[in-house]
């Protein structure tokens, strides 16, 4: 069987995506109701791949129990995918989605679209910054007429209405993605290089991922997989996605980029075709590559034990086919998300699969506020008390460099005023986790890109940990 | 010829709020700059509705650049001043504004929208 057009999914749970666009389309109706109608159907879809991530059916509204890290990290990862951010593994559940990093990402991104709530229809996203109604906040999909899968605070639900969300918070932002004729443009799977001499994989074999157990060199002669644009061995290509997984977390720390995953999702995806090239149905070559990451990120099995379990350690063990199924669910948006500004821009067929895990956003240029005054980042009265923290040595964003990317210090003064001052009337503690948002806020209202604006505060936050500052002391602006 | 004292604070009052506070706007001129008050002045010379269609828009925003920088300066002690109220209790402006008083006048709900009566901008009313 050659599928030269596979989109991977979990096919217990869903439907194919559709490739080509919506029958009708271009036929005597207007571009808005064309648009209307994409929307109407691809967001349906999308909707459904956000439920269907966390093995929930929308055609079951009730459906298994849902465990929250579970959900957080599937709305996390398709957010991510959809916005360039970052998921944030290993924190507490409730903060697993940054809502307001996520918005003001959102905001900025040319691809989505804000509508008002009246005309909320499936796939769209809602989301709610904690600061504008005193939850820590909350990001839900809509996945049909007025039922919403959302995470907040008070836990995942799957039957928020929206007509009482509209109702009783009406300062939620709803975004949709704008162009769904380019979201859904059929993008074909590399080559996978097919020699039909080549020894198969049996179909339906049960244990068709045993190539991720044991020695990772034992194969090393094998099969060639069409991988980051070149042939590569199986063993190359598990390997690749063994690094796009450690790596998402050791070089993104607990934050994996969008290119992280994207790489992981080459490797899972090419990992896949391979196997449905050989005479693997797309269903069997999935649970196969799900076994594959269950044996990497279950504690005592893969190649690297010991630091395999990191991402079990995070959703709770066992959790390899959980993840499995996000991971899918990631890839089959992903495989049809354009790059942000490039909507048919290929992907990265040139990468090496050495380079995995590389191309982390990096911070702006910082130095000691003492060299070249500028910007500190957090504020300092954050910190006013501690005898760890001196301002003039804490790291700041120099005056040169914020004249280089266009940053004021008027605006992001102003942002970090009115979001600690939002915080402080939650009368809650002020947390790194809160310290971290608002001052990746307040940078991104200045109009520093989002990941690098989070990048740049993780460094600051970082170096005051480095040199003794324990927690932050006070909410600036109306704190204590 | 003021005395010296007088000389030191205009030399601080130069420096720490006019020379910074013109390097701020013309960071605003940056045209890759996506900070809000650089994309409402470019929105405002894109219109093309001559000298007053684009003043009318900097105007505001160039003063509450100097008065921000003034407040800063304050805040970060540069300029110690101090100010006495209408009853004769004479303030520390940096110890008792506790070096918040740039954002209060900046931020979103701040004293500009408390006090103000001409026109102004709130740049962060989406992060509330």
């Amino acid at each position: 069987m050659h599928n030269s057009d596979v989109y991977l999914e979990n096919s217990r749970l869903a439907k194919p995506f559709r490739t080509g666009g919506h029958p009708g389309f271009g036929q005597g109706v207007s571009a808005a109701a064309r648009e209307e109608e994409l929307q109407r159907v691809e967001g349906m879809k999308i909707a459904q791949t956000a439920v269907q991530s966390i093995g929930m059916s929308t055609k079951d509204p009730w459906g298994p129990p849902i465990s929250l890290p579970q959900y957080a990290l599937a709305a996390s990862l398709i957010f991510t995918k959809a916005t360039n951010q970052t998921i944030m593994l290993g924190t507490p559940p409730k903060h697993v989605l940054s809502t307001s990093i996520l918005w003001a990402s959102l905001l900025h991104d040319k691809r989505f679209e804000q509508v008002p709530m009246s005309e909320a229809t499936p796939g769209d996203i809602i989301i709610g910054s904690g600061w504008q109604h005193g939850a820590d906040g909350y990001a839900g999909i809509v996945v049909d007429h007025g039922r919403i899968i959302s995470n907040s605070s008070q836990g995942v639900q799957d039957n928020s209405g929206l007509a009482e969300l509209q109702r009783n918070h009406p300062g939620m932002v709803l975004f949709r993605y704008v162009g769904f004729r380019n979201f859904y443009r059929s993008r074909q799977l590399a080559n996978a290089g097919y020699n039909p001499d080549e020894s198969r994989v049996p179909a339906g074999q049960p244990g068709g991922g045993q190539w991720t157990s044991g020695s990772a060199g034992a194969k090393a002669q094998g099969p060639q997989i069409a991988f980051g644009g070149r042939q590569a061995s199986e063993t190359e290509a598990v390997k690749a996605l063994w690094a796009a997984v450690t790596e998402s977390i050791k070089a993104g720390g607990q934050h994996p980029t969008r290119a992280q995953l994207e790489q992981f999702s080459e490797a899972f995806d090419a990992l896949q075709k391979y196997l449905v090239d050989h005479g693997m149905t797309p269903e069997e070559a999935f649970e196969a590559v799900n076994n594959a990451v269950r044996n990497f990120t279950q504690p005592g099995s893969g190649p690297n034990p010991g630091s395999e379990g990191v991402l079990g350690t995070y959703l709770g063990k066992p959790a390899g086919a959980d993840i499995a199924q996000i991971f899918a669910a990631a890839i089959l948006g992903r495989s049809n998300v354009p790059d942000k500004g490039a909507d048919s821009k290929p992907p990265d067929e040139g990468a090496d699969a050495q380079n995995l895990g590389k191309q982390t956003s990096k911070p702006t240029v910082l130095k000691p506020y003492s060299e070249d005054g500028g910007h500190h980042i957090p504020a300092k009265k954050v910190f006013e008390g501690d005898p760890a923290y001196n301002p003039s040595k804490e790291l700041a964003i120099p005056n040169a460099e914020l004249k280089a990317l266009g940053l004021r210090h008027t605006t992001i003064t102003g942002a970090q005023k009115t979001l600690y001052s939002a915080y402080a009337k939650l009368g809650k503690p002020l947390t790194w986790e809160a310290v971290e948002s608002i001052e990746t806020q307040a940078l991104v209202k200045s109009g520093l890109d989002p990941a690098r604006a989070a990048a740049t505060v993780r460094e600051t936050i970082k170096a005051l940990i480095a040199s003794g500052v324990k927690e932050p002391t006070r909410i600036p602006w109306g704190g204590k | 010829m003021p005395k010296s004292e007088i000389q030191e604070f205009a030399k601080l009052l130069i420096e720490q709020v006019r020379d910074v506070s013109i390097k701020s706007c013309d960071q605003a001129l940056n045209p890759n700059s996506k900070d809000p008050v650089a994309e409402r002045w470019r929105k405002a010379a894109d219109a093309q509705k001559g000298l007053k269609g684009i003043a009318s828009v900097m105007i505001p925003d160039v003063v509450d650049d100097v008065i921000f920088n003034l407040l800063d300066a304050i805040d970060n002690g540069h300029l110690k001043l101090m100010f006495t109220t209408s009853n004769g209790k004479q303030i520390d402006l940096q110890k008792d504004g506790l070096g918040e008083l740039a954002g209060w006048y900046m931020g979103s709900g701040g004293w500009r929208a408390m006090y103000s009566r001409e026109r102004s901008t709130d740049d962060f009313s989406d992060l509330q």
